[in-house]
């Protein structure tokens, strides 16, 4: 049984799951600074410093960080990063530069800056976690995609601690590309074996249920219907809202925080967490994508399982 | 679909992962067979680069392709709409599935994967756009190239290309291994059960953002890449695309297909370290896991295929990290960005290819333009002349900025035995 351990948050005004849950529109902008501390963020993009920020508190909250130390073998703990911007920003900056400047005006500092897997790279080297480390930047299902990703890595015995961060700048070049301003945010969940979580005394938060891919809602939802029971809530775009069953919520999270593109799985995640942890009724359906975009993901977040009462292996 | 792939019985036909088919885009030889002939060959790549301006740099070579023509494996989608990388990816795709031998329609009815690795995605594009916006100012921007530019164009373009729905379609973006870790995904989709098969590899363009930043960090060879030499200088960047048809055993003997090598597995970690400099503990650390992952003893492999850029600190570390796993008895061990150059990317797939190609032709490709290998290296490179060889476990490594490190471990494929 795949499980979620813990949660952070990084987007406007929103700094816990709790907060991400009861949100209705953004407020002040994430200061890295604040919570990062100054040193060591000066080259570093703004993606990079906000996934930072994210998976800071999500390694916290999880309990693998305590003190500022690990408490759990970092070779054994993965990092996943889904972002379709990410560091687009530092890389067009480099290539103007060359042509405003020359050659000359380009910093070394900004080789490994404009190199796409900068920000699952510097989690890494901020926190000692030598586990797999990967960057995902798969179109607007990216998110979940990182989440199942990170179950798949849990099952395969590659780690035992998954760190997934969804994490979307907002800036003037990443505007341009997506036509509209961006949340300027990340969230963060750990994802773990239930054993693994039960060994350390870890909280189970939620329990990861079905994931589906496909091309259309209908036909990813569909597919879950045959192996879940029904959800209490979704969370999904609005324009995936007429394939969704009636009468039940749909928290359409881009509606609040802006366009999430590759961050809204995850962030998705931490929301329903945050509601489950409300004591909010599951299960959660989470779709990300839509019919109009180049496929969708689904996944299914449950309540965590009383103990005493767990089912035989899933 | 919840499989503990660790659990997976090893010499069973659903589980083992086979390669059947390659599809290749490179500076020595676009296919299979061309590829393998550049390599047995020794061919070099190097050359002038003419796909940007290289006005005020001291040196500017590369490992361009020339003449490829991938819009002959492109035949549905409007060739305007795909970025330089993304043109390889497709075509290279549509190869590998053909190489393979394998039916369209069959495909589509079953689940498939398709995962491509990347170091720029289409920062060539990047490179022409910006260029128009600071000369023109932003409303000159090209809307057709605009949309070219989404690194996920890579994988999906080919999806679309060759119109399968069914599968999952994913860019990774791990530099210059992500080919390594298109591989690795494949290989737990396909043994997990979740997919029939997997199009993984990687591709890269060469760019100017990328060729600059590699200059500036004065990593660019003034002539041709030397790797482990004495008297090395650096990467030469290159470009291309290498796409790998991955299927269970019970899949490709159902239909009958030629099987080139086999996939017994991978590891990956990460330095969590620096950002530019190879770590050696680490880097010897992901040996071992892909070895362990494989189940091989490092004393059964044949062959290995290096990151081997060239440059001082990677052939070193590299190098070191090899002993420190393989102690007093090194296996020979090849770089292949001799002759392909640095294709970012696509250079752990490409040299994943060359492995393959290797075991099933039976002969070790050279480290060219080698003249007097470096005694802080202590490695037998294969220095310029391929050599006949029976290879049966091969280990290609991939290591990138990040720290970002994944290994594949092939075997010669052999009926009942692994």
């Amino acid at each position: 049984m795949m499980t979620v351990t813990g949660v952070g948050v990084a987007l406007p005004g929103a700094d816990s799951a709790t907060a991400l849950a009861t949100a209705s529109r953004p407020g002040d902008s994430v200061e890295p600074a604040a919570v990062l501390g100054k040193k060591g963020l000066r080259y570093k993009d703004r993606a990079t410093q906000l996934g930072l920020c994210a998976a800071q508190r999500v390694l916290t909250d999880a309990g693998l960080l305590a003190d500022g130390e690990l408490t759990v073998d970092g070779t054994r703990t993965a990092v996943l990063v889904s972002s379709n911007l990410g560091n687009v920003d530092t890389v067009c900056r480099v290539v103007q530069t060359i042509a405003d400047e020359g050659t000359h005006g380009v910093s070394p500092m900004d080789t490994p800056n404009a190199s796409s897997n900068i920000i699952a790279s510097e989690i890494a080297i901020r926190w000692g976690l030598k586990g797999p480390n990967l960057m995902l930047c798969n179109g607007p299902a990216s998110g979940l995609d990182a989440i199942r990703w990170g179950t798949a890595l849990l099952r395969s015995g590659r780690a035992d601690h998954v760190v997934v961060v969804g994490v979307e700048p907002d800036n003037e070049i990443a505007r341009r590309l997506v036509g509209g301003p961006l949340a300027d945010g990340a969230a963060a969940v750990v994802l773990e074996r239930a054993e693994a979580a039960e060994a350390r005394g870890a909280t189970v938060r939620a329990v990861i249920g079905a994931h589906t891919r496909g091309l259309d809602v209908a036909g990813t939802i569909a597919e879950l219907a045959e192996v879940e029971s029904e959800p209490a809530a979704w969370y999904a775009p609005a324009a995936a809202a007429p394939a969704l069953s009636q009468g039940l919520p749909v928290h359409d999270l881009a509606a609040v925080w802006g366009e999430l593109s590759g961050a809204l799985g995850v962030v998705q995640c931490a929301a329903a967490v945050g509601a489950l942890d409300a004591g909010a009724d599951g299960p959660m359906w989470l779709v990300a994508g839509t019919d109009s975009d180049d496929g969708v993901a689904t996944l299914v977040l449950r309540p965590p399982v009383p103990a005493g009462a767990r089912p035989a292996a899933v | 679909m919840s499989v503990n792939v660790s659990d997976a019985t090893r010499d069973d036909a659903a589980t083992r992962v086979v390669l059947t088919g390659f599809g290749v885009f490179s500076s020595i030889g676009v296919g299979a067979d061309e590829f393998a002939e550049g390599l047995r060959a020794g061919r070099s790549g190097a050359k002038p680069i003419t796909l940007f301006d290289t006005e005020g740099f001291a040196h500017a070579n590369g490992c361009e392709i020339t003449g490829a023509e991938p819009e002959r494996w492109i035949h549905n989608l409007p060739t305007e709409t795909l970025g330089r990388a993304t043109q390889f990816s497709v075509a290279a795709a549509r190869m590998a599935v053909e190489a393979a031998g394998a039916d369209l329609d069959d495909l589509r009815a079953r689940r498939g994967m398709i995962s491509i690795g990347t170091t720029d995605g289409e920062s060539y594009e990047l490179d022409h756009l910006v260029g128009t916006e600071v000369a023109s100012g932003p409303q000159a921007m090209d809307p057709t190239v605009a949309r070219r530019v989404y690194p996920n164009r890579l994988s999906v373009a080919a999806a679309q290309e060759l119109g399968l729905s069914n599968v999952e379609a994913v860019t990774i973006a791990t530099a210059c291994s992500a080919g390594n870790y298109a591989i690795g995904q494949g290989f737990d989709a396909i043994r997990s059960g979740e997919v029939d098969y997997a199009l993984c590899g990687g591709a890269d363009a060469m760019c100017r953002k990328t060729f600059t930043g590699f200059y500036r960090l004065g990593t660019i060879a003034p002539d041709v890449c030397r790797p482990f030499d004495v008297d090395r200088k650096g990467i030469l960047t290159g470009e291309g695309a290498g796409v790998l048809m991955l299927e269970s055993l019970a899949s490709a003997r159902a239909r009958g297909a030629r099987i080139y090598a086999e996939v017994l597995g991978y590891g990956m970690n990460c330095d969590a370290y620096h950002q530019v400099a190879p770590n050696q503990d680490s880097v010897a650390r992901c040996m071992e896991i892909a070895l362990e992952n494989a189940g091989v003893k490092a004393s059964e492999v044949d062959l290995i295929s290096a990151h081997g850029t060239g440059t001082k600190a990677n052939d070193v570390t590299e190098s070191r990290a090899i002993h420190d796993v393989y102690g007093d008895t090194v296996p020979r061990t090849v770089s292949l960005k001799s002759m392909l150059g640095h294709t970012m990317g696509a250079a752990s797939a490409l040299a994943a290819i060359a492995c393959a190609l290797s075991i099933h032709h039976g002969f070790i490709p050279p480290t060219i333009n080698h003249r007097e290998t470096d005694p802080e290296c202590e490695i037998d490179c294969v220095p310029n002349q391929s050599v006949e060889a029976d290879l049966r476990i091969v280990q290609n490594n991939g290591l990138a900025f990040g720290g970002n490190n994944a290994i594949v471990i092939l075997g010669k494929y052999q009926e009942g035995v692994r």
